[in-house]
């Protein structure tokens, strides 16, 4: 199989909480789930993250006022004056007390609405100060230590593509929508990268988007049937992928915005970010599900003049502060207005904050720490820490560092999107969990036994249970010749067990093994099926014991049960993969591949059969760190999951 | 393995194309023609052949149709004389047949600028014209020079960098950006800030039509100052990362008076160049450019170290370094490295390097800047350029978004992958629907020129036998496209497209009546529709 042909393959994500050893349950789990939204409000919410580029001077942006006296003295000519900053909150201790920009008036209005959390000093432990790096690393996930440093990897790529994994490039009608839409910057955001060919992110910069379908659909020609194997052929793959991906998702946009609106009795200012943001509350309401909206700003790197020389509340900073906040406001105001005002949480990042002192130009230069905003209805409102420390300044910059900005990313995918630990840990913020920052009102927190789509049971025709039915599995096993063998081996009856083909031996070491309960008469025909198990280490076994038992412990943790999934994932020595029968499915075909397509080497140590599904344990102990697939395909169906070995 | 044993043997129309298609803007088939009869030595004597003159010594304002640049008494001057230095510099881009504006361009892409962000039009004039000076020159002297550029000055601020205020922006990229940069990182934070005090007190100069004082006298060009009363003084330490003769950290002493301010930048820049970093860097950021965005363990042992090496043992001369490279076996895939065929079409088009491949292989004549001031500068540059075709391809000449230049030649892992994405797909794929219609096809207007394709197979350079269809397609697909598709591609654009199902002998038939009658109007209709599907192909994206 061509790898382009198996990435095309759709495929189901298993999401679970079902968490590794070494984690304990409920740590990651939100505090009380009893007030819980349910799954469908959930589904409906969105992200817009706002990239502020160039580096914000957040000093400027929140004052600190309880250091006012060192704050003038860094900044003598481009300190807001101590009568126009807007004090932002009262009743915070006068330590953590904040003055907002003057410009930042509408963000003090939601503020006081109950629609803001300010985090104060967030950043990552030795901040890189280059724009093009701290970039890269804010939109992969990174930070200044090794294996971090150099992700190739998107953040939001990395949560769709997990989260997300059947709908990517696949329109389906649970989710007809791109996962991600980029606006704003022609430049394919990082953010969305994925290793992967398709995109988990369209970019609409800079594109009409009522008009988007009506040109794409009229430059399509024949494309080459033939790619040659090179590089050339390469880049060929690649921008057919680009074209089908635009292709498929253009008519999908056209539509949505032609059938959306604004509010009539919303103004939005004309800015840059004011139009972006205005784009995406009108393709929600003409009915976008997109999850994941990148909106852009730029002009930030203010090394020179950033306030007008007469008046420090204004000039270029204040401008730019001040289309954040309208154009925040402005959008937020229409949600309400449509009634979606459950709907977004708004996050801000600069790729880091500027230095403490002014320089000579009346401005600021590149720094560390940074105040991010997270607005949105249902957002626990406050200020999350305290403020920069003006006294212990390090290369110019505050200290102070109080947020990895990770952890408030991990609390918002968590607690507003519903992410499990899973789709968490593939994201890359597996160390950000357990000090998570909780943003979300506490009545608000997404259940996250949520399924992200909702399930497929209208277009799937489920087996009847009652039926007798039977399937021929072919899995790769190590032959007797340290081959794979490619014929079917097993055959899955109703019975839970797994009978092994004709003409198949299974010699000592395969590590097949059947749990036979209910299903004794009529008796296998094949003896060998029973013999033919384990060589199993005892403390394998321990471990393993029941794996039943842990399916049923699954099923009844989730909310939504696909028909296809797969547990523990990521996974470090063995996977379950579970699938339920499709009427008048027969033979199903299953293969575990690498992510390059190759077929895997790799036992199976269990199979099982419990509430109409059936279940394959692998033991991929010996298989590297990577991603992996565990890929079906039969006469009614091509889905793979992604399995991610750590 | 990678090796840059030079390639024996003539070029031939394949290899050719791909030379000049990644080395010159100016692609054409009889240039192609010219070069596959060369070998590797002759054919780089033509590209590295000295310098041709400016097409147009300056730019001409369109609505008096006077220069201002070096016009002692210039018409009145407003943001518009931006663009059409850019409009300009396009054309002086796109009409030199050696390598050199196509290295002034990789020079700009590595000390990036703009004109949306610096608004003088004479500087950037300036800048422009020093990068083509040095396009096949010493890149450790255009350090220096760029480091005093007047635009370069102001883009980076340098020009508020004093001794009681330093501004270290200017010295940050030239670090991390123009000379040694991060890969890997050996400088610290206090270098940039040692870098920034060397620097204080480098400013722009009045830039004044017919004034003389700060013409550089080696480039003729105006040039920024030094005003030692900013200057910092003090003797500036470096870290170990910027070891002396002895090994120690460099300690660079400060200057005592205005002239030794430049005996003090120069001791920093030989500092820098001392590295081998700083080689590495830019050798890395040409094969990157020119050959290949993947570097690999084996492309950086065997390509990019002993390029480094040729690079700083020639004191930073590029010719050394760009002979060697596009001389080499493995620019032409022929040192077996890779599994696959490797670099050959392995790269997409920038939407400069497909406008320039449109307009020059097909001959279409843009408009004169003299005479026909209006439709070159308002309805070319600023209508159609600017306003269309550089906008909707993100990107915008000589105006990139940051100082890292166009995402294309920095982003990793996207690189070139970048200019085909979702929102840039519609543009580029209309190209040849612009240039046939002469029209700006995704906006209102007029494109300002219009490619004549019947005018262009007629030529018998062009086309061996235009009365043959299949030779008309074949000789396309060879020279347009990086490799010659299986039968069923050509058959598809010669049946499809160009006959529309019809016999090949109705198009000798079409060709013959044009021929007999002067009436192009039949030819022109299935020509036109050929050379738009074959520019639209996902084929013409690459080079």
């Amino acid at each position: 199989m061509k790898r382009r042909d198996f990435l095309n393959v759709s495929a189901k994500m298993a999401a679970t909480p079902l968490v590794l050893n070494s984690i304990p349950v409920g740590v990651f789990q939100p505090a009380d789930l009893i007030g819980a939204v349910n799954c469908d409000t959930v589904r409906d919410r969105v992200m817009i993250v706002i990239q502020m580029r160039g580096g914000n001077d957040g000093i400027n942006t929140v004052i600190p006022v309880d250091q006012y006296n060192e704050y003038a003295a860094l900044r003598p000519n481009i300190k807001i004056a101590q009568n126009a900053y807007i004090p932002l909150d009262n009743t915070l201790a006068i330590a953590d007390q904040v003055g907002l920009h003057p410009s930042l008036a509408p963000i003090k209005t939601m503020y006081d609405d109950g629609y803001v959390n300010l985090v104060q000093a967030t950043g990552y432990s030795n901040h890189n100060r280059s724009h093009f790096k701290s970039t890269d690393l804010y939109l992969t996930g990174g930070d200044s230590t090794g294996p971090l440093f150099n992700l190739e990897e998107g953040w939001m790529g990395k949560y769709i593509s997990y989260a997300y994994e059947q709908v990517i490039a696949h329109p389906q009608s649970i989710m007809q929508d791109p996962i991600g839409l980029q606006f704003g910057n022609k430049k394919p955001s990082l953010g969305f990268h994925t290793l992967e060919q398709h995109a988990t992110a369209l970019s609409l910069s800079g594109q009409d988007p009522a008009g988007f379908f009506t040109l794409i659909s009229e430059i399509g020609q024949q494309a080459p049937a033939n790619i040659p194997n090179s590089d050339f052929g390469e880049k060929l793959e690649y921008i057919l992928q680009v074209e089908k991906d635009t292709n498929t998702y253009a008519k999908r946009i056209s539509d949505v915005f032609n059938a959306g609106r604004n509010s009539s009795s919303v103004t939005y200012p004309n800015t840059y970010l004011a139009n972006q943001l205005k784009t995406v509350a009108r393709l929600m309401n003409g009915g976008s599900k997109t999850k994941i909206f990148l909106v852009d700003m730029t002009g930030f790197d203010t090394h020179v003049n950033q306030v007008d020389a007469a008046n420090t509340s204004i000039g270029h900073h204040a401008n730019l502060l001040s289309q954040l906040a309208t154009g925040v406001k402005a959008f937020m105001d229409d949600m309400e207005a449509m009634g979606y005002g459950d709907r977004p949480a708004m996050v801000t990042f600069s790729e880091f904050g500027r230095t403490a002192d002014q320089n000579a130009n009346n401005g600021t230069d590149h720094g560390t720490i940074s105040p991010m905003f997270v607005f949105g209805k249902h957002i626990a409102p406050g200020v999350t820490g305290t403020n920069v420390d003006l006294s212990t300044i390090v290369s110019r910059a505050p200290g102070g560092f109080q947020h990895d900005y990770r952890r408030v990313l991990t609390g918002l995918l968590r607690d507003w999107l519903g992410a499990t630990d899973n789709s968490l840990m593939a994201t890359g913020f597996y160390p950000f969990m357990a000090n998570a920052l909780s943003l979300v009102s506490v009545n608000e927190v997404a259940d996250n036994t949520c399924n992200p789509l909702p399930a497929t049971h209208e277009s799937n025709q489920y087996a009847d249970a009652n039926d007798s039915h039977s399937f021929s599995v072919t899995i790769p096993l190590p032959d007797t010749s340290g081959g794979i063998t490619n014929v079917p081996i097993t055959e899955i009856t109703d019975c839970d067990y797994v009978l092994l083909k004709d003409g198949f031996e299974a010699r000592e070491g395969v590590n097949l093994r059947i749990f036979p309960s209910v299903c004794v008469t009529p008796p296998p025909t094949r003896e060998i099926a029973f013999a033919s198990t384990l060589d199993m280490k005892s403390k394998e076994q321990e471990e393993i014991r029941d794996p039943k038992l842990e399916f049923e412990q699954l099923k009844n943790s989730k909310r939504d049960f696909s028909d296809i999934e797969a547990f523990p994932n990521p996974f470090e020595t063995r996977v379950t993969v579970s699938f339920k029968p499709l009427k008048d499915e027969k033979d199903i075909n299953v293969q575990f591949v690498d992510n390059s397509g190759k077929v895997m080497r790799i036992p199976v140590i269990h199979s099982f059969h419990d509430s109409d599904y059936y279940s394959l344990v692998f033991d991929g102990s010996n298989l590297p760190v990577g991603i992996y697939y565990a890929a079906f395909s039969s006469e009614k169906r091509d889905k793979s999951i992604k399995l991610v070995k750590y | 393995m990678a090796s840059l044993s030079q390639k024996s043997g003539v070029l031939g129309t394949r290899l050719a194309a791909h030379l000049l298609r990644r080395t010159s803007f100016n692609y054409s088939k009889q240039r192609v023609d010219e070069f596959a009869t060369k070998t590797v030595n002759q054919a780089m004597a033509l590209l590295m052949a000295p310098t041709p003159p400016l097409q147009v010594a300056e730019p001409i304002d369109p609505v008096t149709g006077l220069t201002w640049i070096n016009n002692t008494s210039p018409p009145p001057i407003n943001f518009n004389n931006t663009i059409y230095v850019m409009g300009y510099w396009f054309n002086e881009l796109i009409q030199d047949p050696t390598i050199n504006m196509k290295m002034a361009f990789f020079l700009h892409t590595n000390f990036a600028t703009s004109w949306e962000v610096v608004t003088n039009s004479s500087m950037i004039y300036d800048h422009h014209q020093l990068l083509r000076l040095y396009g096949k020159g010493n890149f450790k002297e255009l350090t220096k020079k760029v480091t005093l550029d007047n635009m370069m000055l102001i883009y980076l601020n340098n020009n508020q960098n004093t001794k009681t205020a330093p501004n270290e922006n200017y010295a940050r990229e030239l670090l991390e950006l123009f000379t040694i940069g991060k890969d890997p990182q050996t400088y610290t934070e206090d270098d940039v800030k040692a870098a920034a005090r060397v620097l204080t007190g480098f400013l722009n100069a009045p830039r004044v039509a017919g004034q003389t004082t700060y013409i550089d006298p080696d480039t003729g060009l105006h040039a920024g100052r030094a005003l030692f009363s900013r200057h910092n003084t003090d003797d500036k330490q470096f870290s170990a990362a910027f070891p002396d003769a002895n090994g120690n950290p460099t300690l660079i002493a400060g200057a005592t008076n205005q002239a030794d301010m430049y005996r003090e930048l120069d001791d920093f820049l030989d500092m820098i160049f001392n590295q081998i970093d700083t080689a590495r860097h830019i050798v890395r950021k040409i094969y990157r450019q020119f050959v290949n965005t993947k570097i690999d363990a084996e492309v950086e042992n065997d390509i990019i170290i002993p390029l480094a090496n040729t690079f700083k043992n020639n004191n930073y001369e590029l010719a050394p370094v760009l002979n060697r490279l596009f001389k080499s076996q493995h620019f032409y895939n022929e040192d077996g490295y890779g599994a696959n065929n490797k670099i050959i079409g392995g790269m997409i088009k920038s939407p400069m390097e497909m406008l320039a491949h449109v307009i020059k292989f097909f001959d279409v004549q843009l408009p004169d800047q003299q005479t026909e001031g209006s439709l070159f500068y308002s309805t070319f540059t600023n209508g159609f350029l600017r306003n269309t075709f550089f906008s909707l391809t993100g990107f915008m000449l000589n105006a990139p978004d940051t100082v890292a230049s166009y995402p294309a030649y920095h982003q990793s892992p996207q690189w070139d992958d970048s200019w085909f994405i979702s929102s840039t797909i519609i543009p580029r794929y209309k190209v040849g629907a612009m240039f046939v219609t002469g029209r700006r096809v995704l906006v209102g207007g007029s494109l300002g020129a219009k490619m004549d394709s019947v005018g262009y197979i007629e030529n018998a350079l062009n086309i061996s036998a235009p009365s043959d269809a299949v030779a008309v397609v074949d000789e396309l697909i060879e020279y347009l496209f990086p490799e010659i598709p299986q039968q069923e591609r050509s058959d598809y654009f010669l049946n499809d497209i160009f006959l529309e199902g019809l016999n090949v002998l109705n198009w000798f038939f079409e060709w013959d009546h044009y021929q007999t009658s002067g009436d192009d109007s039949d030819v022109r209709i299935p020509l036109d529709s050929l050379i738009t599907a074959l520019l639209g192909s996902p084929e013409f994206q690459t080079l």
